[in-house]
């Protein structure tokens, strides 16, 4: 009885060991079997070409969210250097002195007020430069944070908030220039979609070329064997 | 620290506007003549450095920057060697460090 049992398991466990072995076997010895290698592989290979790929774009995608409020803060400045470097100032400005002594000058308050705009949005736009830091070369965000200080220079700089402050044509060329330039080192950091399209197909290309030449190499194996 | 002078701007104003009095009562004229020039004159004769601390100002206008710090040598009291040896302008902040990098710019640009 005992040794039926015996005879039994040790038969299961040879016929489990034999299965085993033929499943080991056709996957790696046969070549005939190469299709089902193909056909376990393709999908993790996918599944894990895809997880990364997924991630890469999340991160591309939100780099270009980041670059994009850059992009739109700068525009922000852009309204109030227009406004406060091309406008006419409505109201004459007069210094009242009394005993040789500073004691009123009038302003035109819209102009005043735009100034003020300017001076603090330029100043916050500086906080953020250090987020830059992560999203650009090193070459780019130097050039970048020359460009920042220039931009501090001459939009808040010459006759900025003082008496003396007129349209100035010139200043308002200069920090355009300044601005232009910023914007050139940004977008040179975007990935726009298209380019991401591109290597999409690249890579998909790619991938099927490289299947059609493996298979090609697999027929011709098992033809000859 | 006793060999060094400690300058706040923030002890000045915290939103300094400007370059002269006619622009407003903390301007960078002001600024230079009654707290920068009296501190760089002790420290050239007690040998001492002058740290400007930007901490607790709100922002600052170019102008502001350029009168007080570039109008220094141009007033012609202190050589830009001292100057540039004796004032040390702390800063914790990428903001803080652009004002620095300008401050620095003013001094060595101006004639």
């Amino acid at each position: 009885m005992q040794n039926n049992f015996f005879d039994s398991c040790s038969e299961n466990i040879s016929s489990i060991n034999y299965g085993i072995y033929a499943i080991y076997r056709s996957l790696y010895y046969s070549p005939l079997t190469s299709s089902r290698i193909n056909v376990l592989l393709t999908p993790i290979i996918g599944a894990v070409f895809a997880f990364f790929f997924s991630q890469y774009l999340g991160y591309r995608n939100g780099k270009n969210d980041l670059l994009k409020d850059f992009l739109s803060d700068l525009d922000d400045i852009e309204d109030l250097v227009t406004t406060y470097w091309l406008s006419e100032y409505k109201k004459p400005k007069v210094k009242y002195f009394l005993d040789d002594r500073y004691v009123k000058f009038s302003v035109d308050d819209e102009l005043d007020s735009i100034g003020h705009q300017l001076r603090v949005k330029i100043s916050n736009f500086s906080n953020y430069t250090d987020i830059l830091k992560k999203l650009m070369s090193e070459k780019n965000f130097l050039d970048f944070c020359d460009l920042d200080g220039k931009l501090f220079e001459y939009a808040t700089g010459g006759k900025f908030q003082t008496l003396e402050m007129q349209k100035s044509p010139e200043q308002y060329n200069l920090i355009m220039d300044v601005m232009s330039g910023m914007r050139i080192l940004i977008r040179k950091e975007r990935i726009h979609p298209s380019f991401i399209i591109r290597i999409i197909n690249f890579f998909t290309n790619l991938y099927r070329d490289i299947l059609s030449i493996y298979s090609r190499f697999s027929q011709k194996f098992t033809s000859e064997t | 620290m006793d060999d060094v002078i400690v300058l706040k701007v923030a002890d000045f104003s915290i939103y300094p506007i400007g370059r002269d009095d006619a622009d407003s009562d903390v301007n960078g004229e002001k600024f230079r003549n009654e707290i920068l020039i009296p501190a760089l004159n002790e420290a050239q004769k007690l040998s001492k450095k002058v740290y400007v601390s930007l901490d607790g100002v709100l922002s600052f206008g170019s102008s502001f920057l350029e009168e007080a710090f570039g109008g220094l040598v141009r007033s012609k009291r202190f050589t830009k060697l001292f100057i540039e040896s004796t004032l040390v302008i702390e800063c914790h902040n990428s903001v803080q460090k652009r004002y620095k990098d300008r401050i620095l710019a003013y001094i060595r640009n101006a004639k």
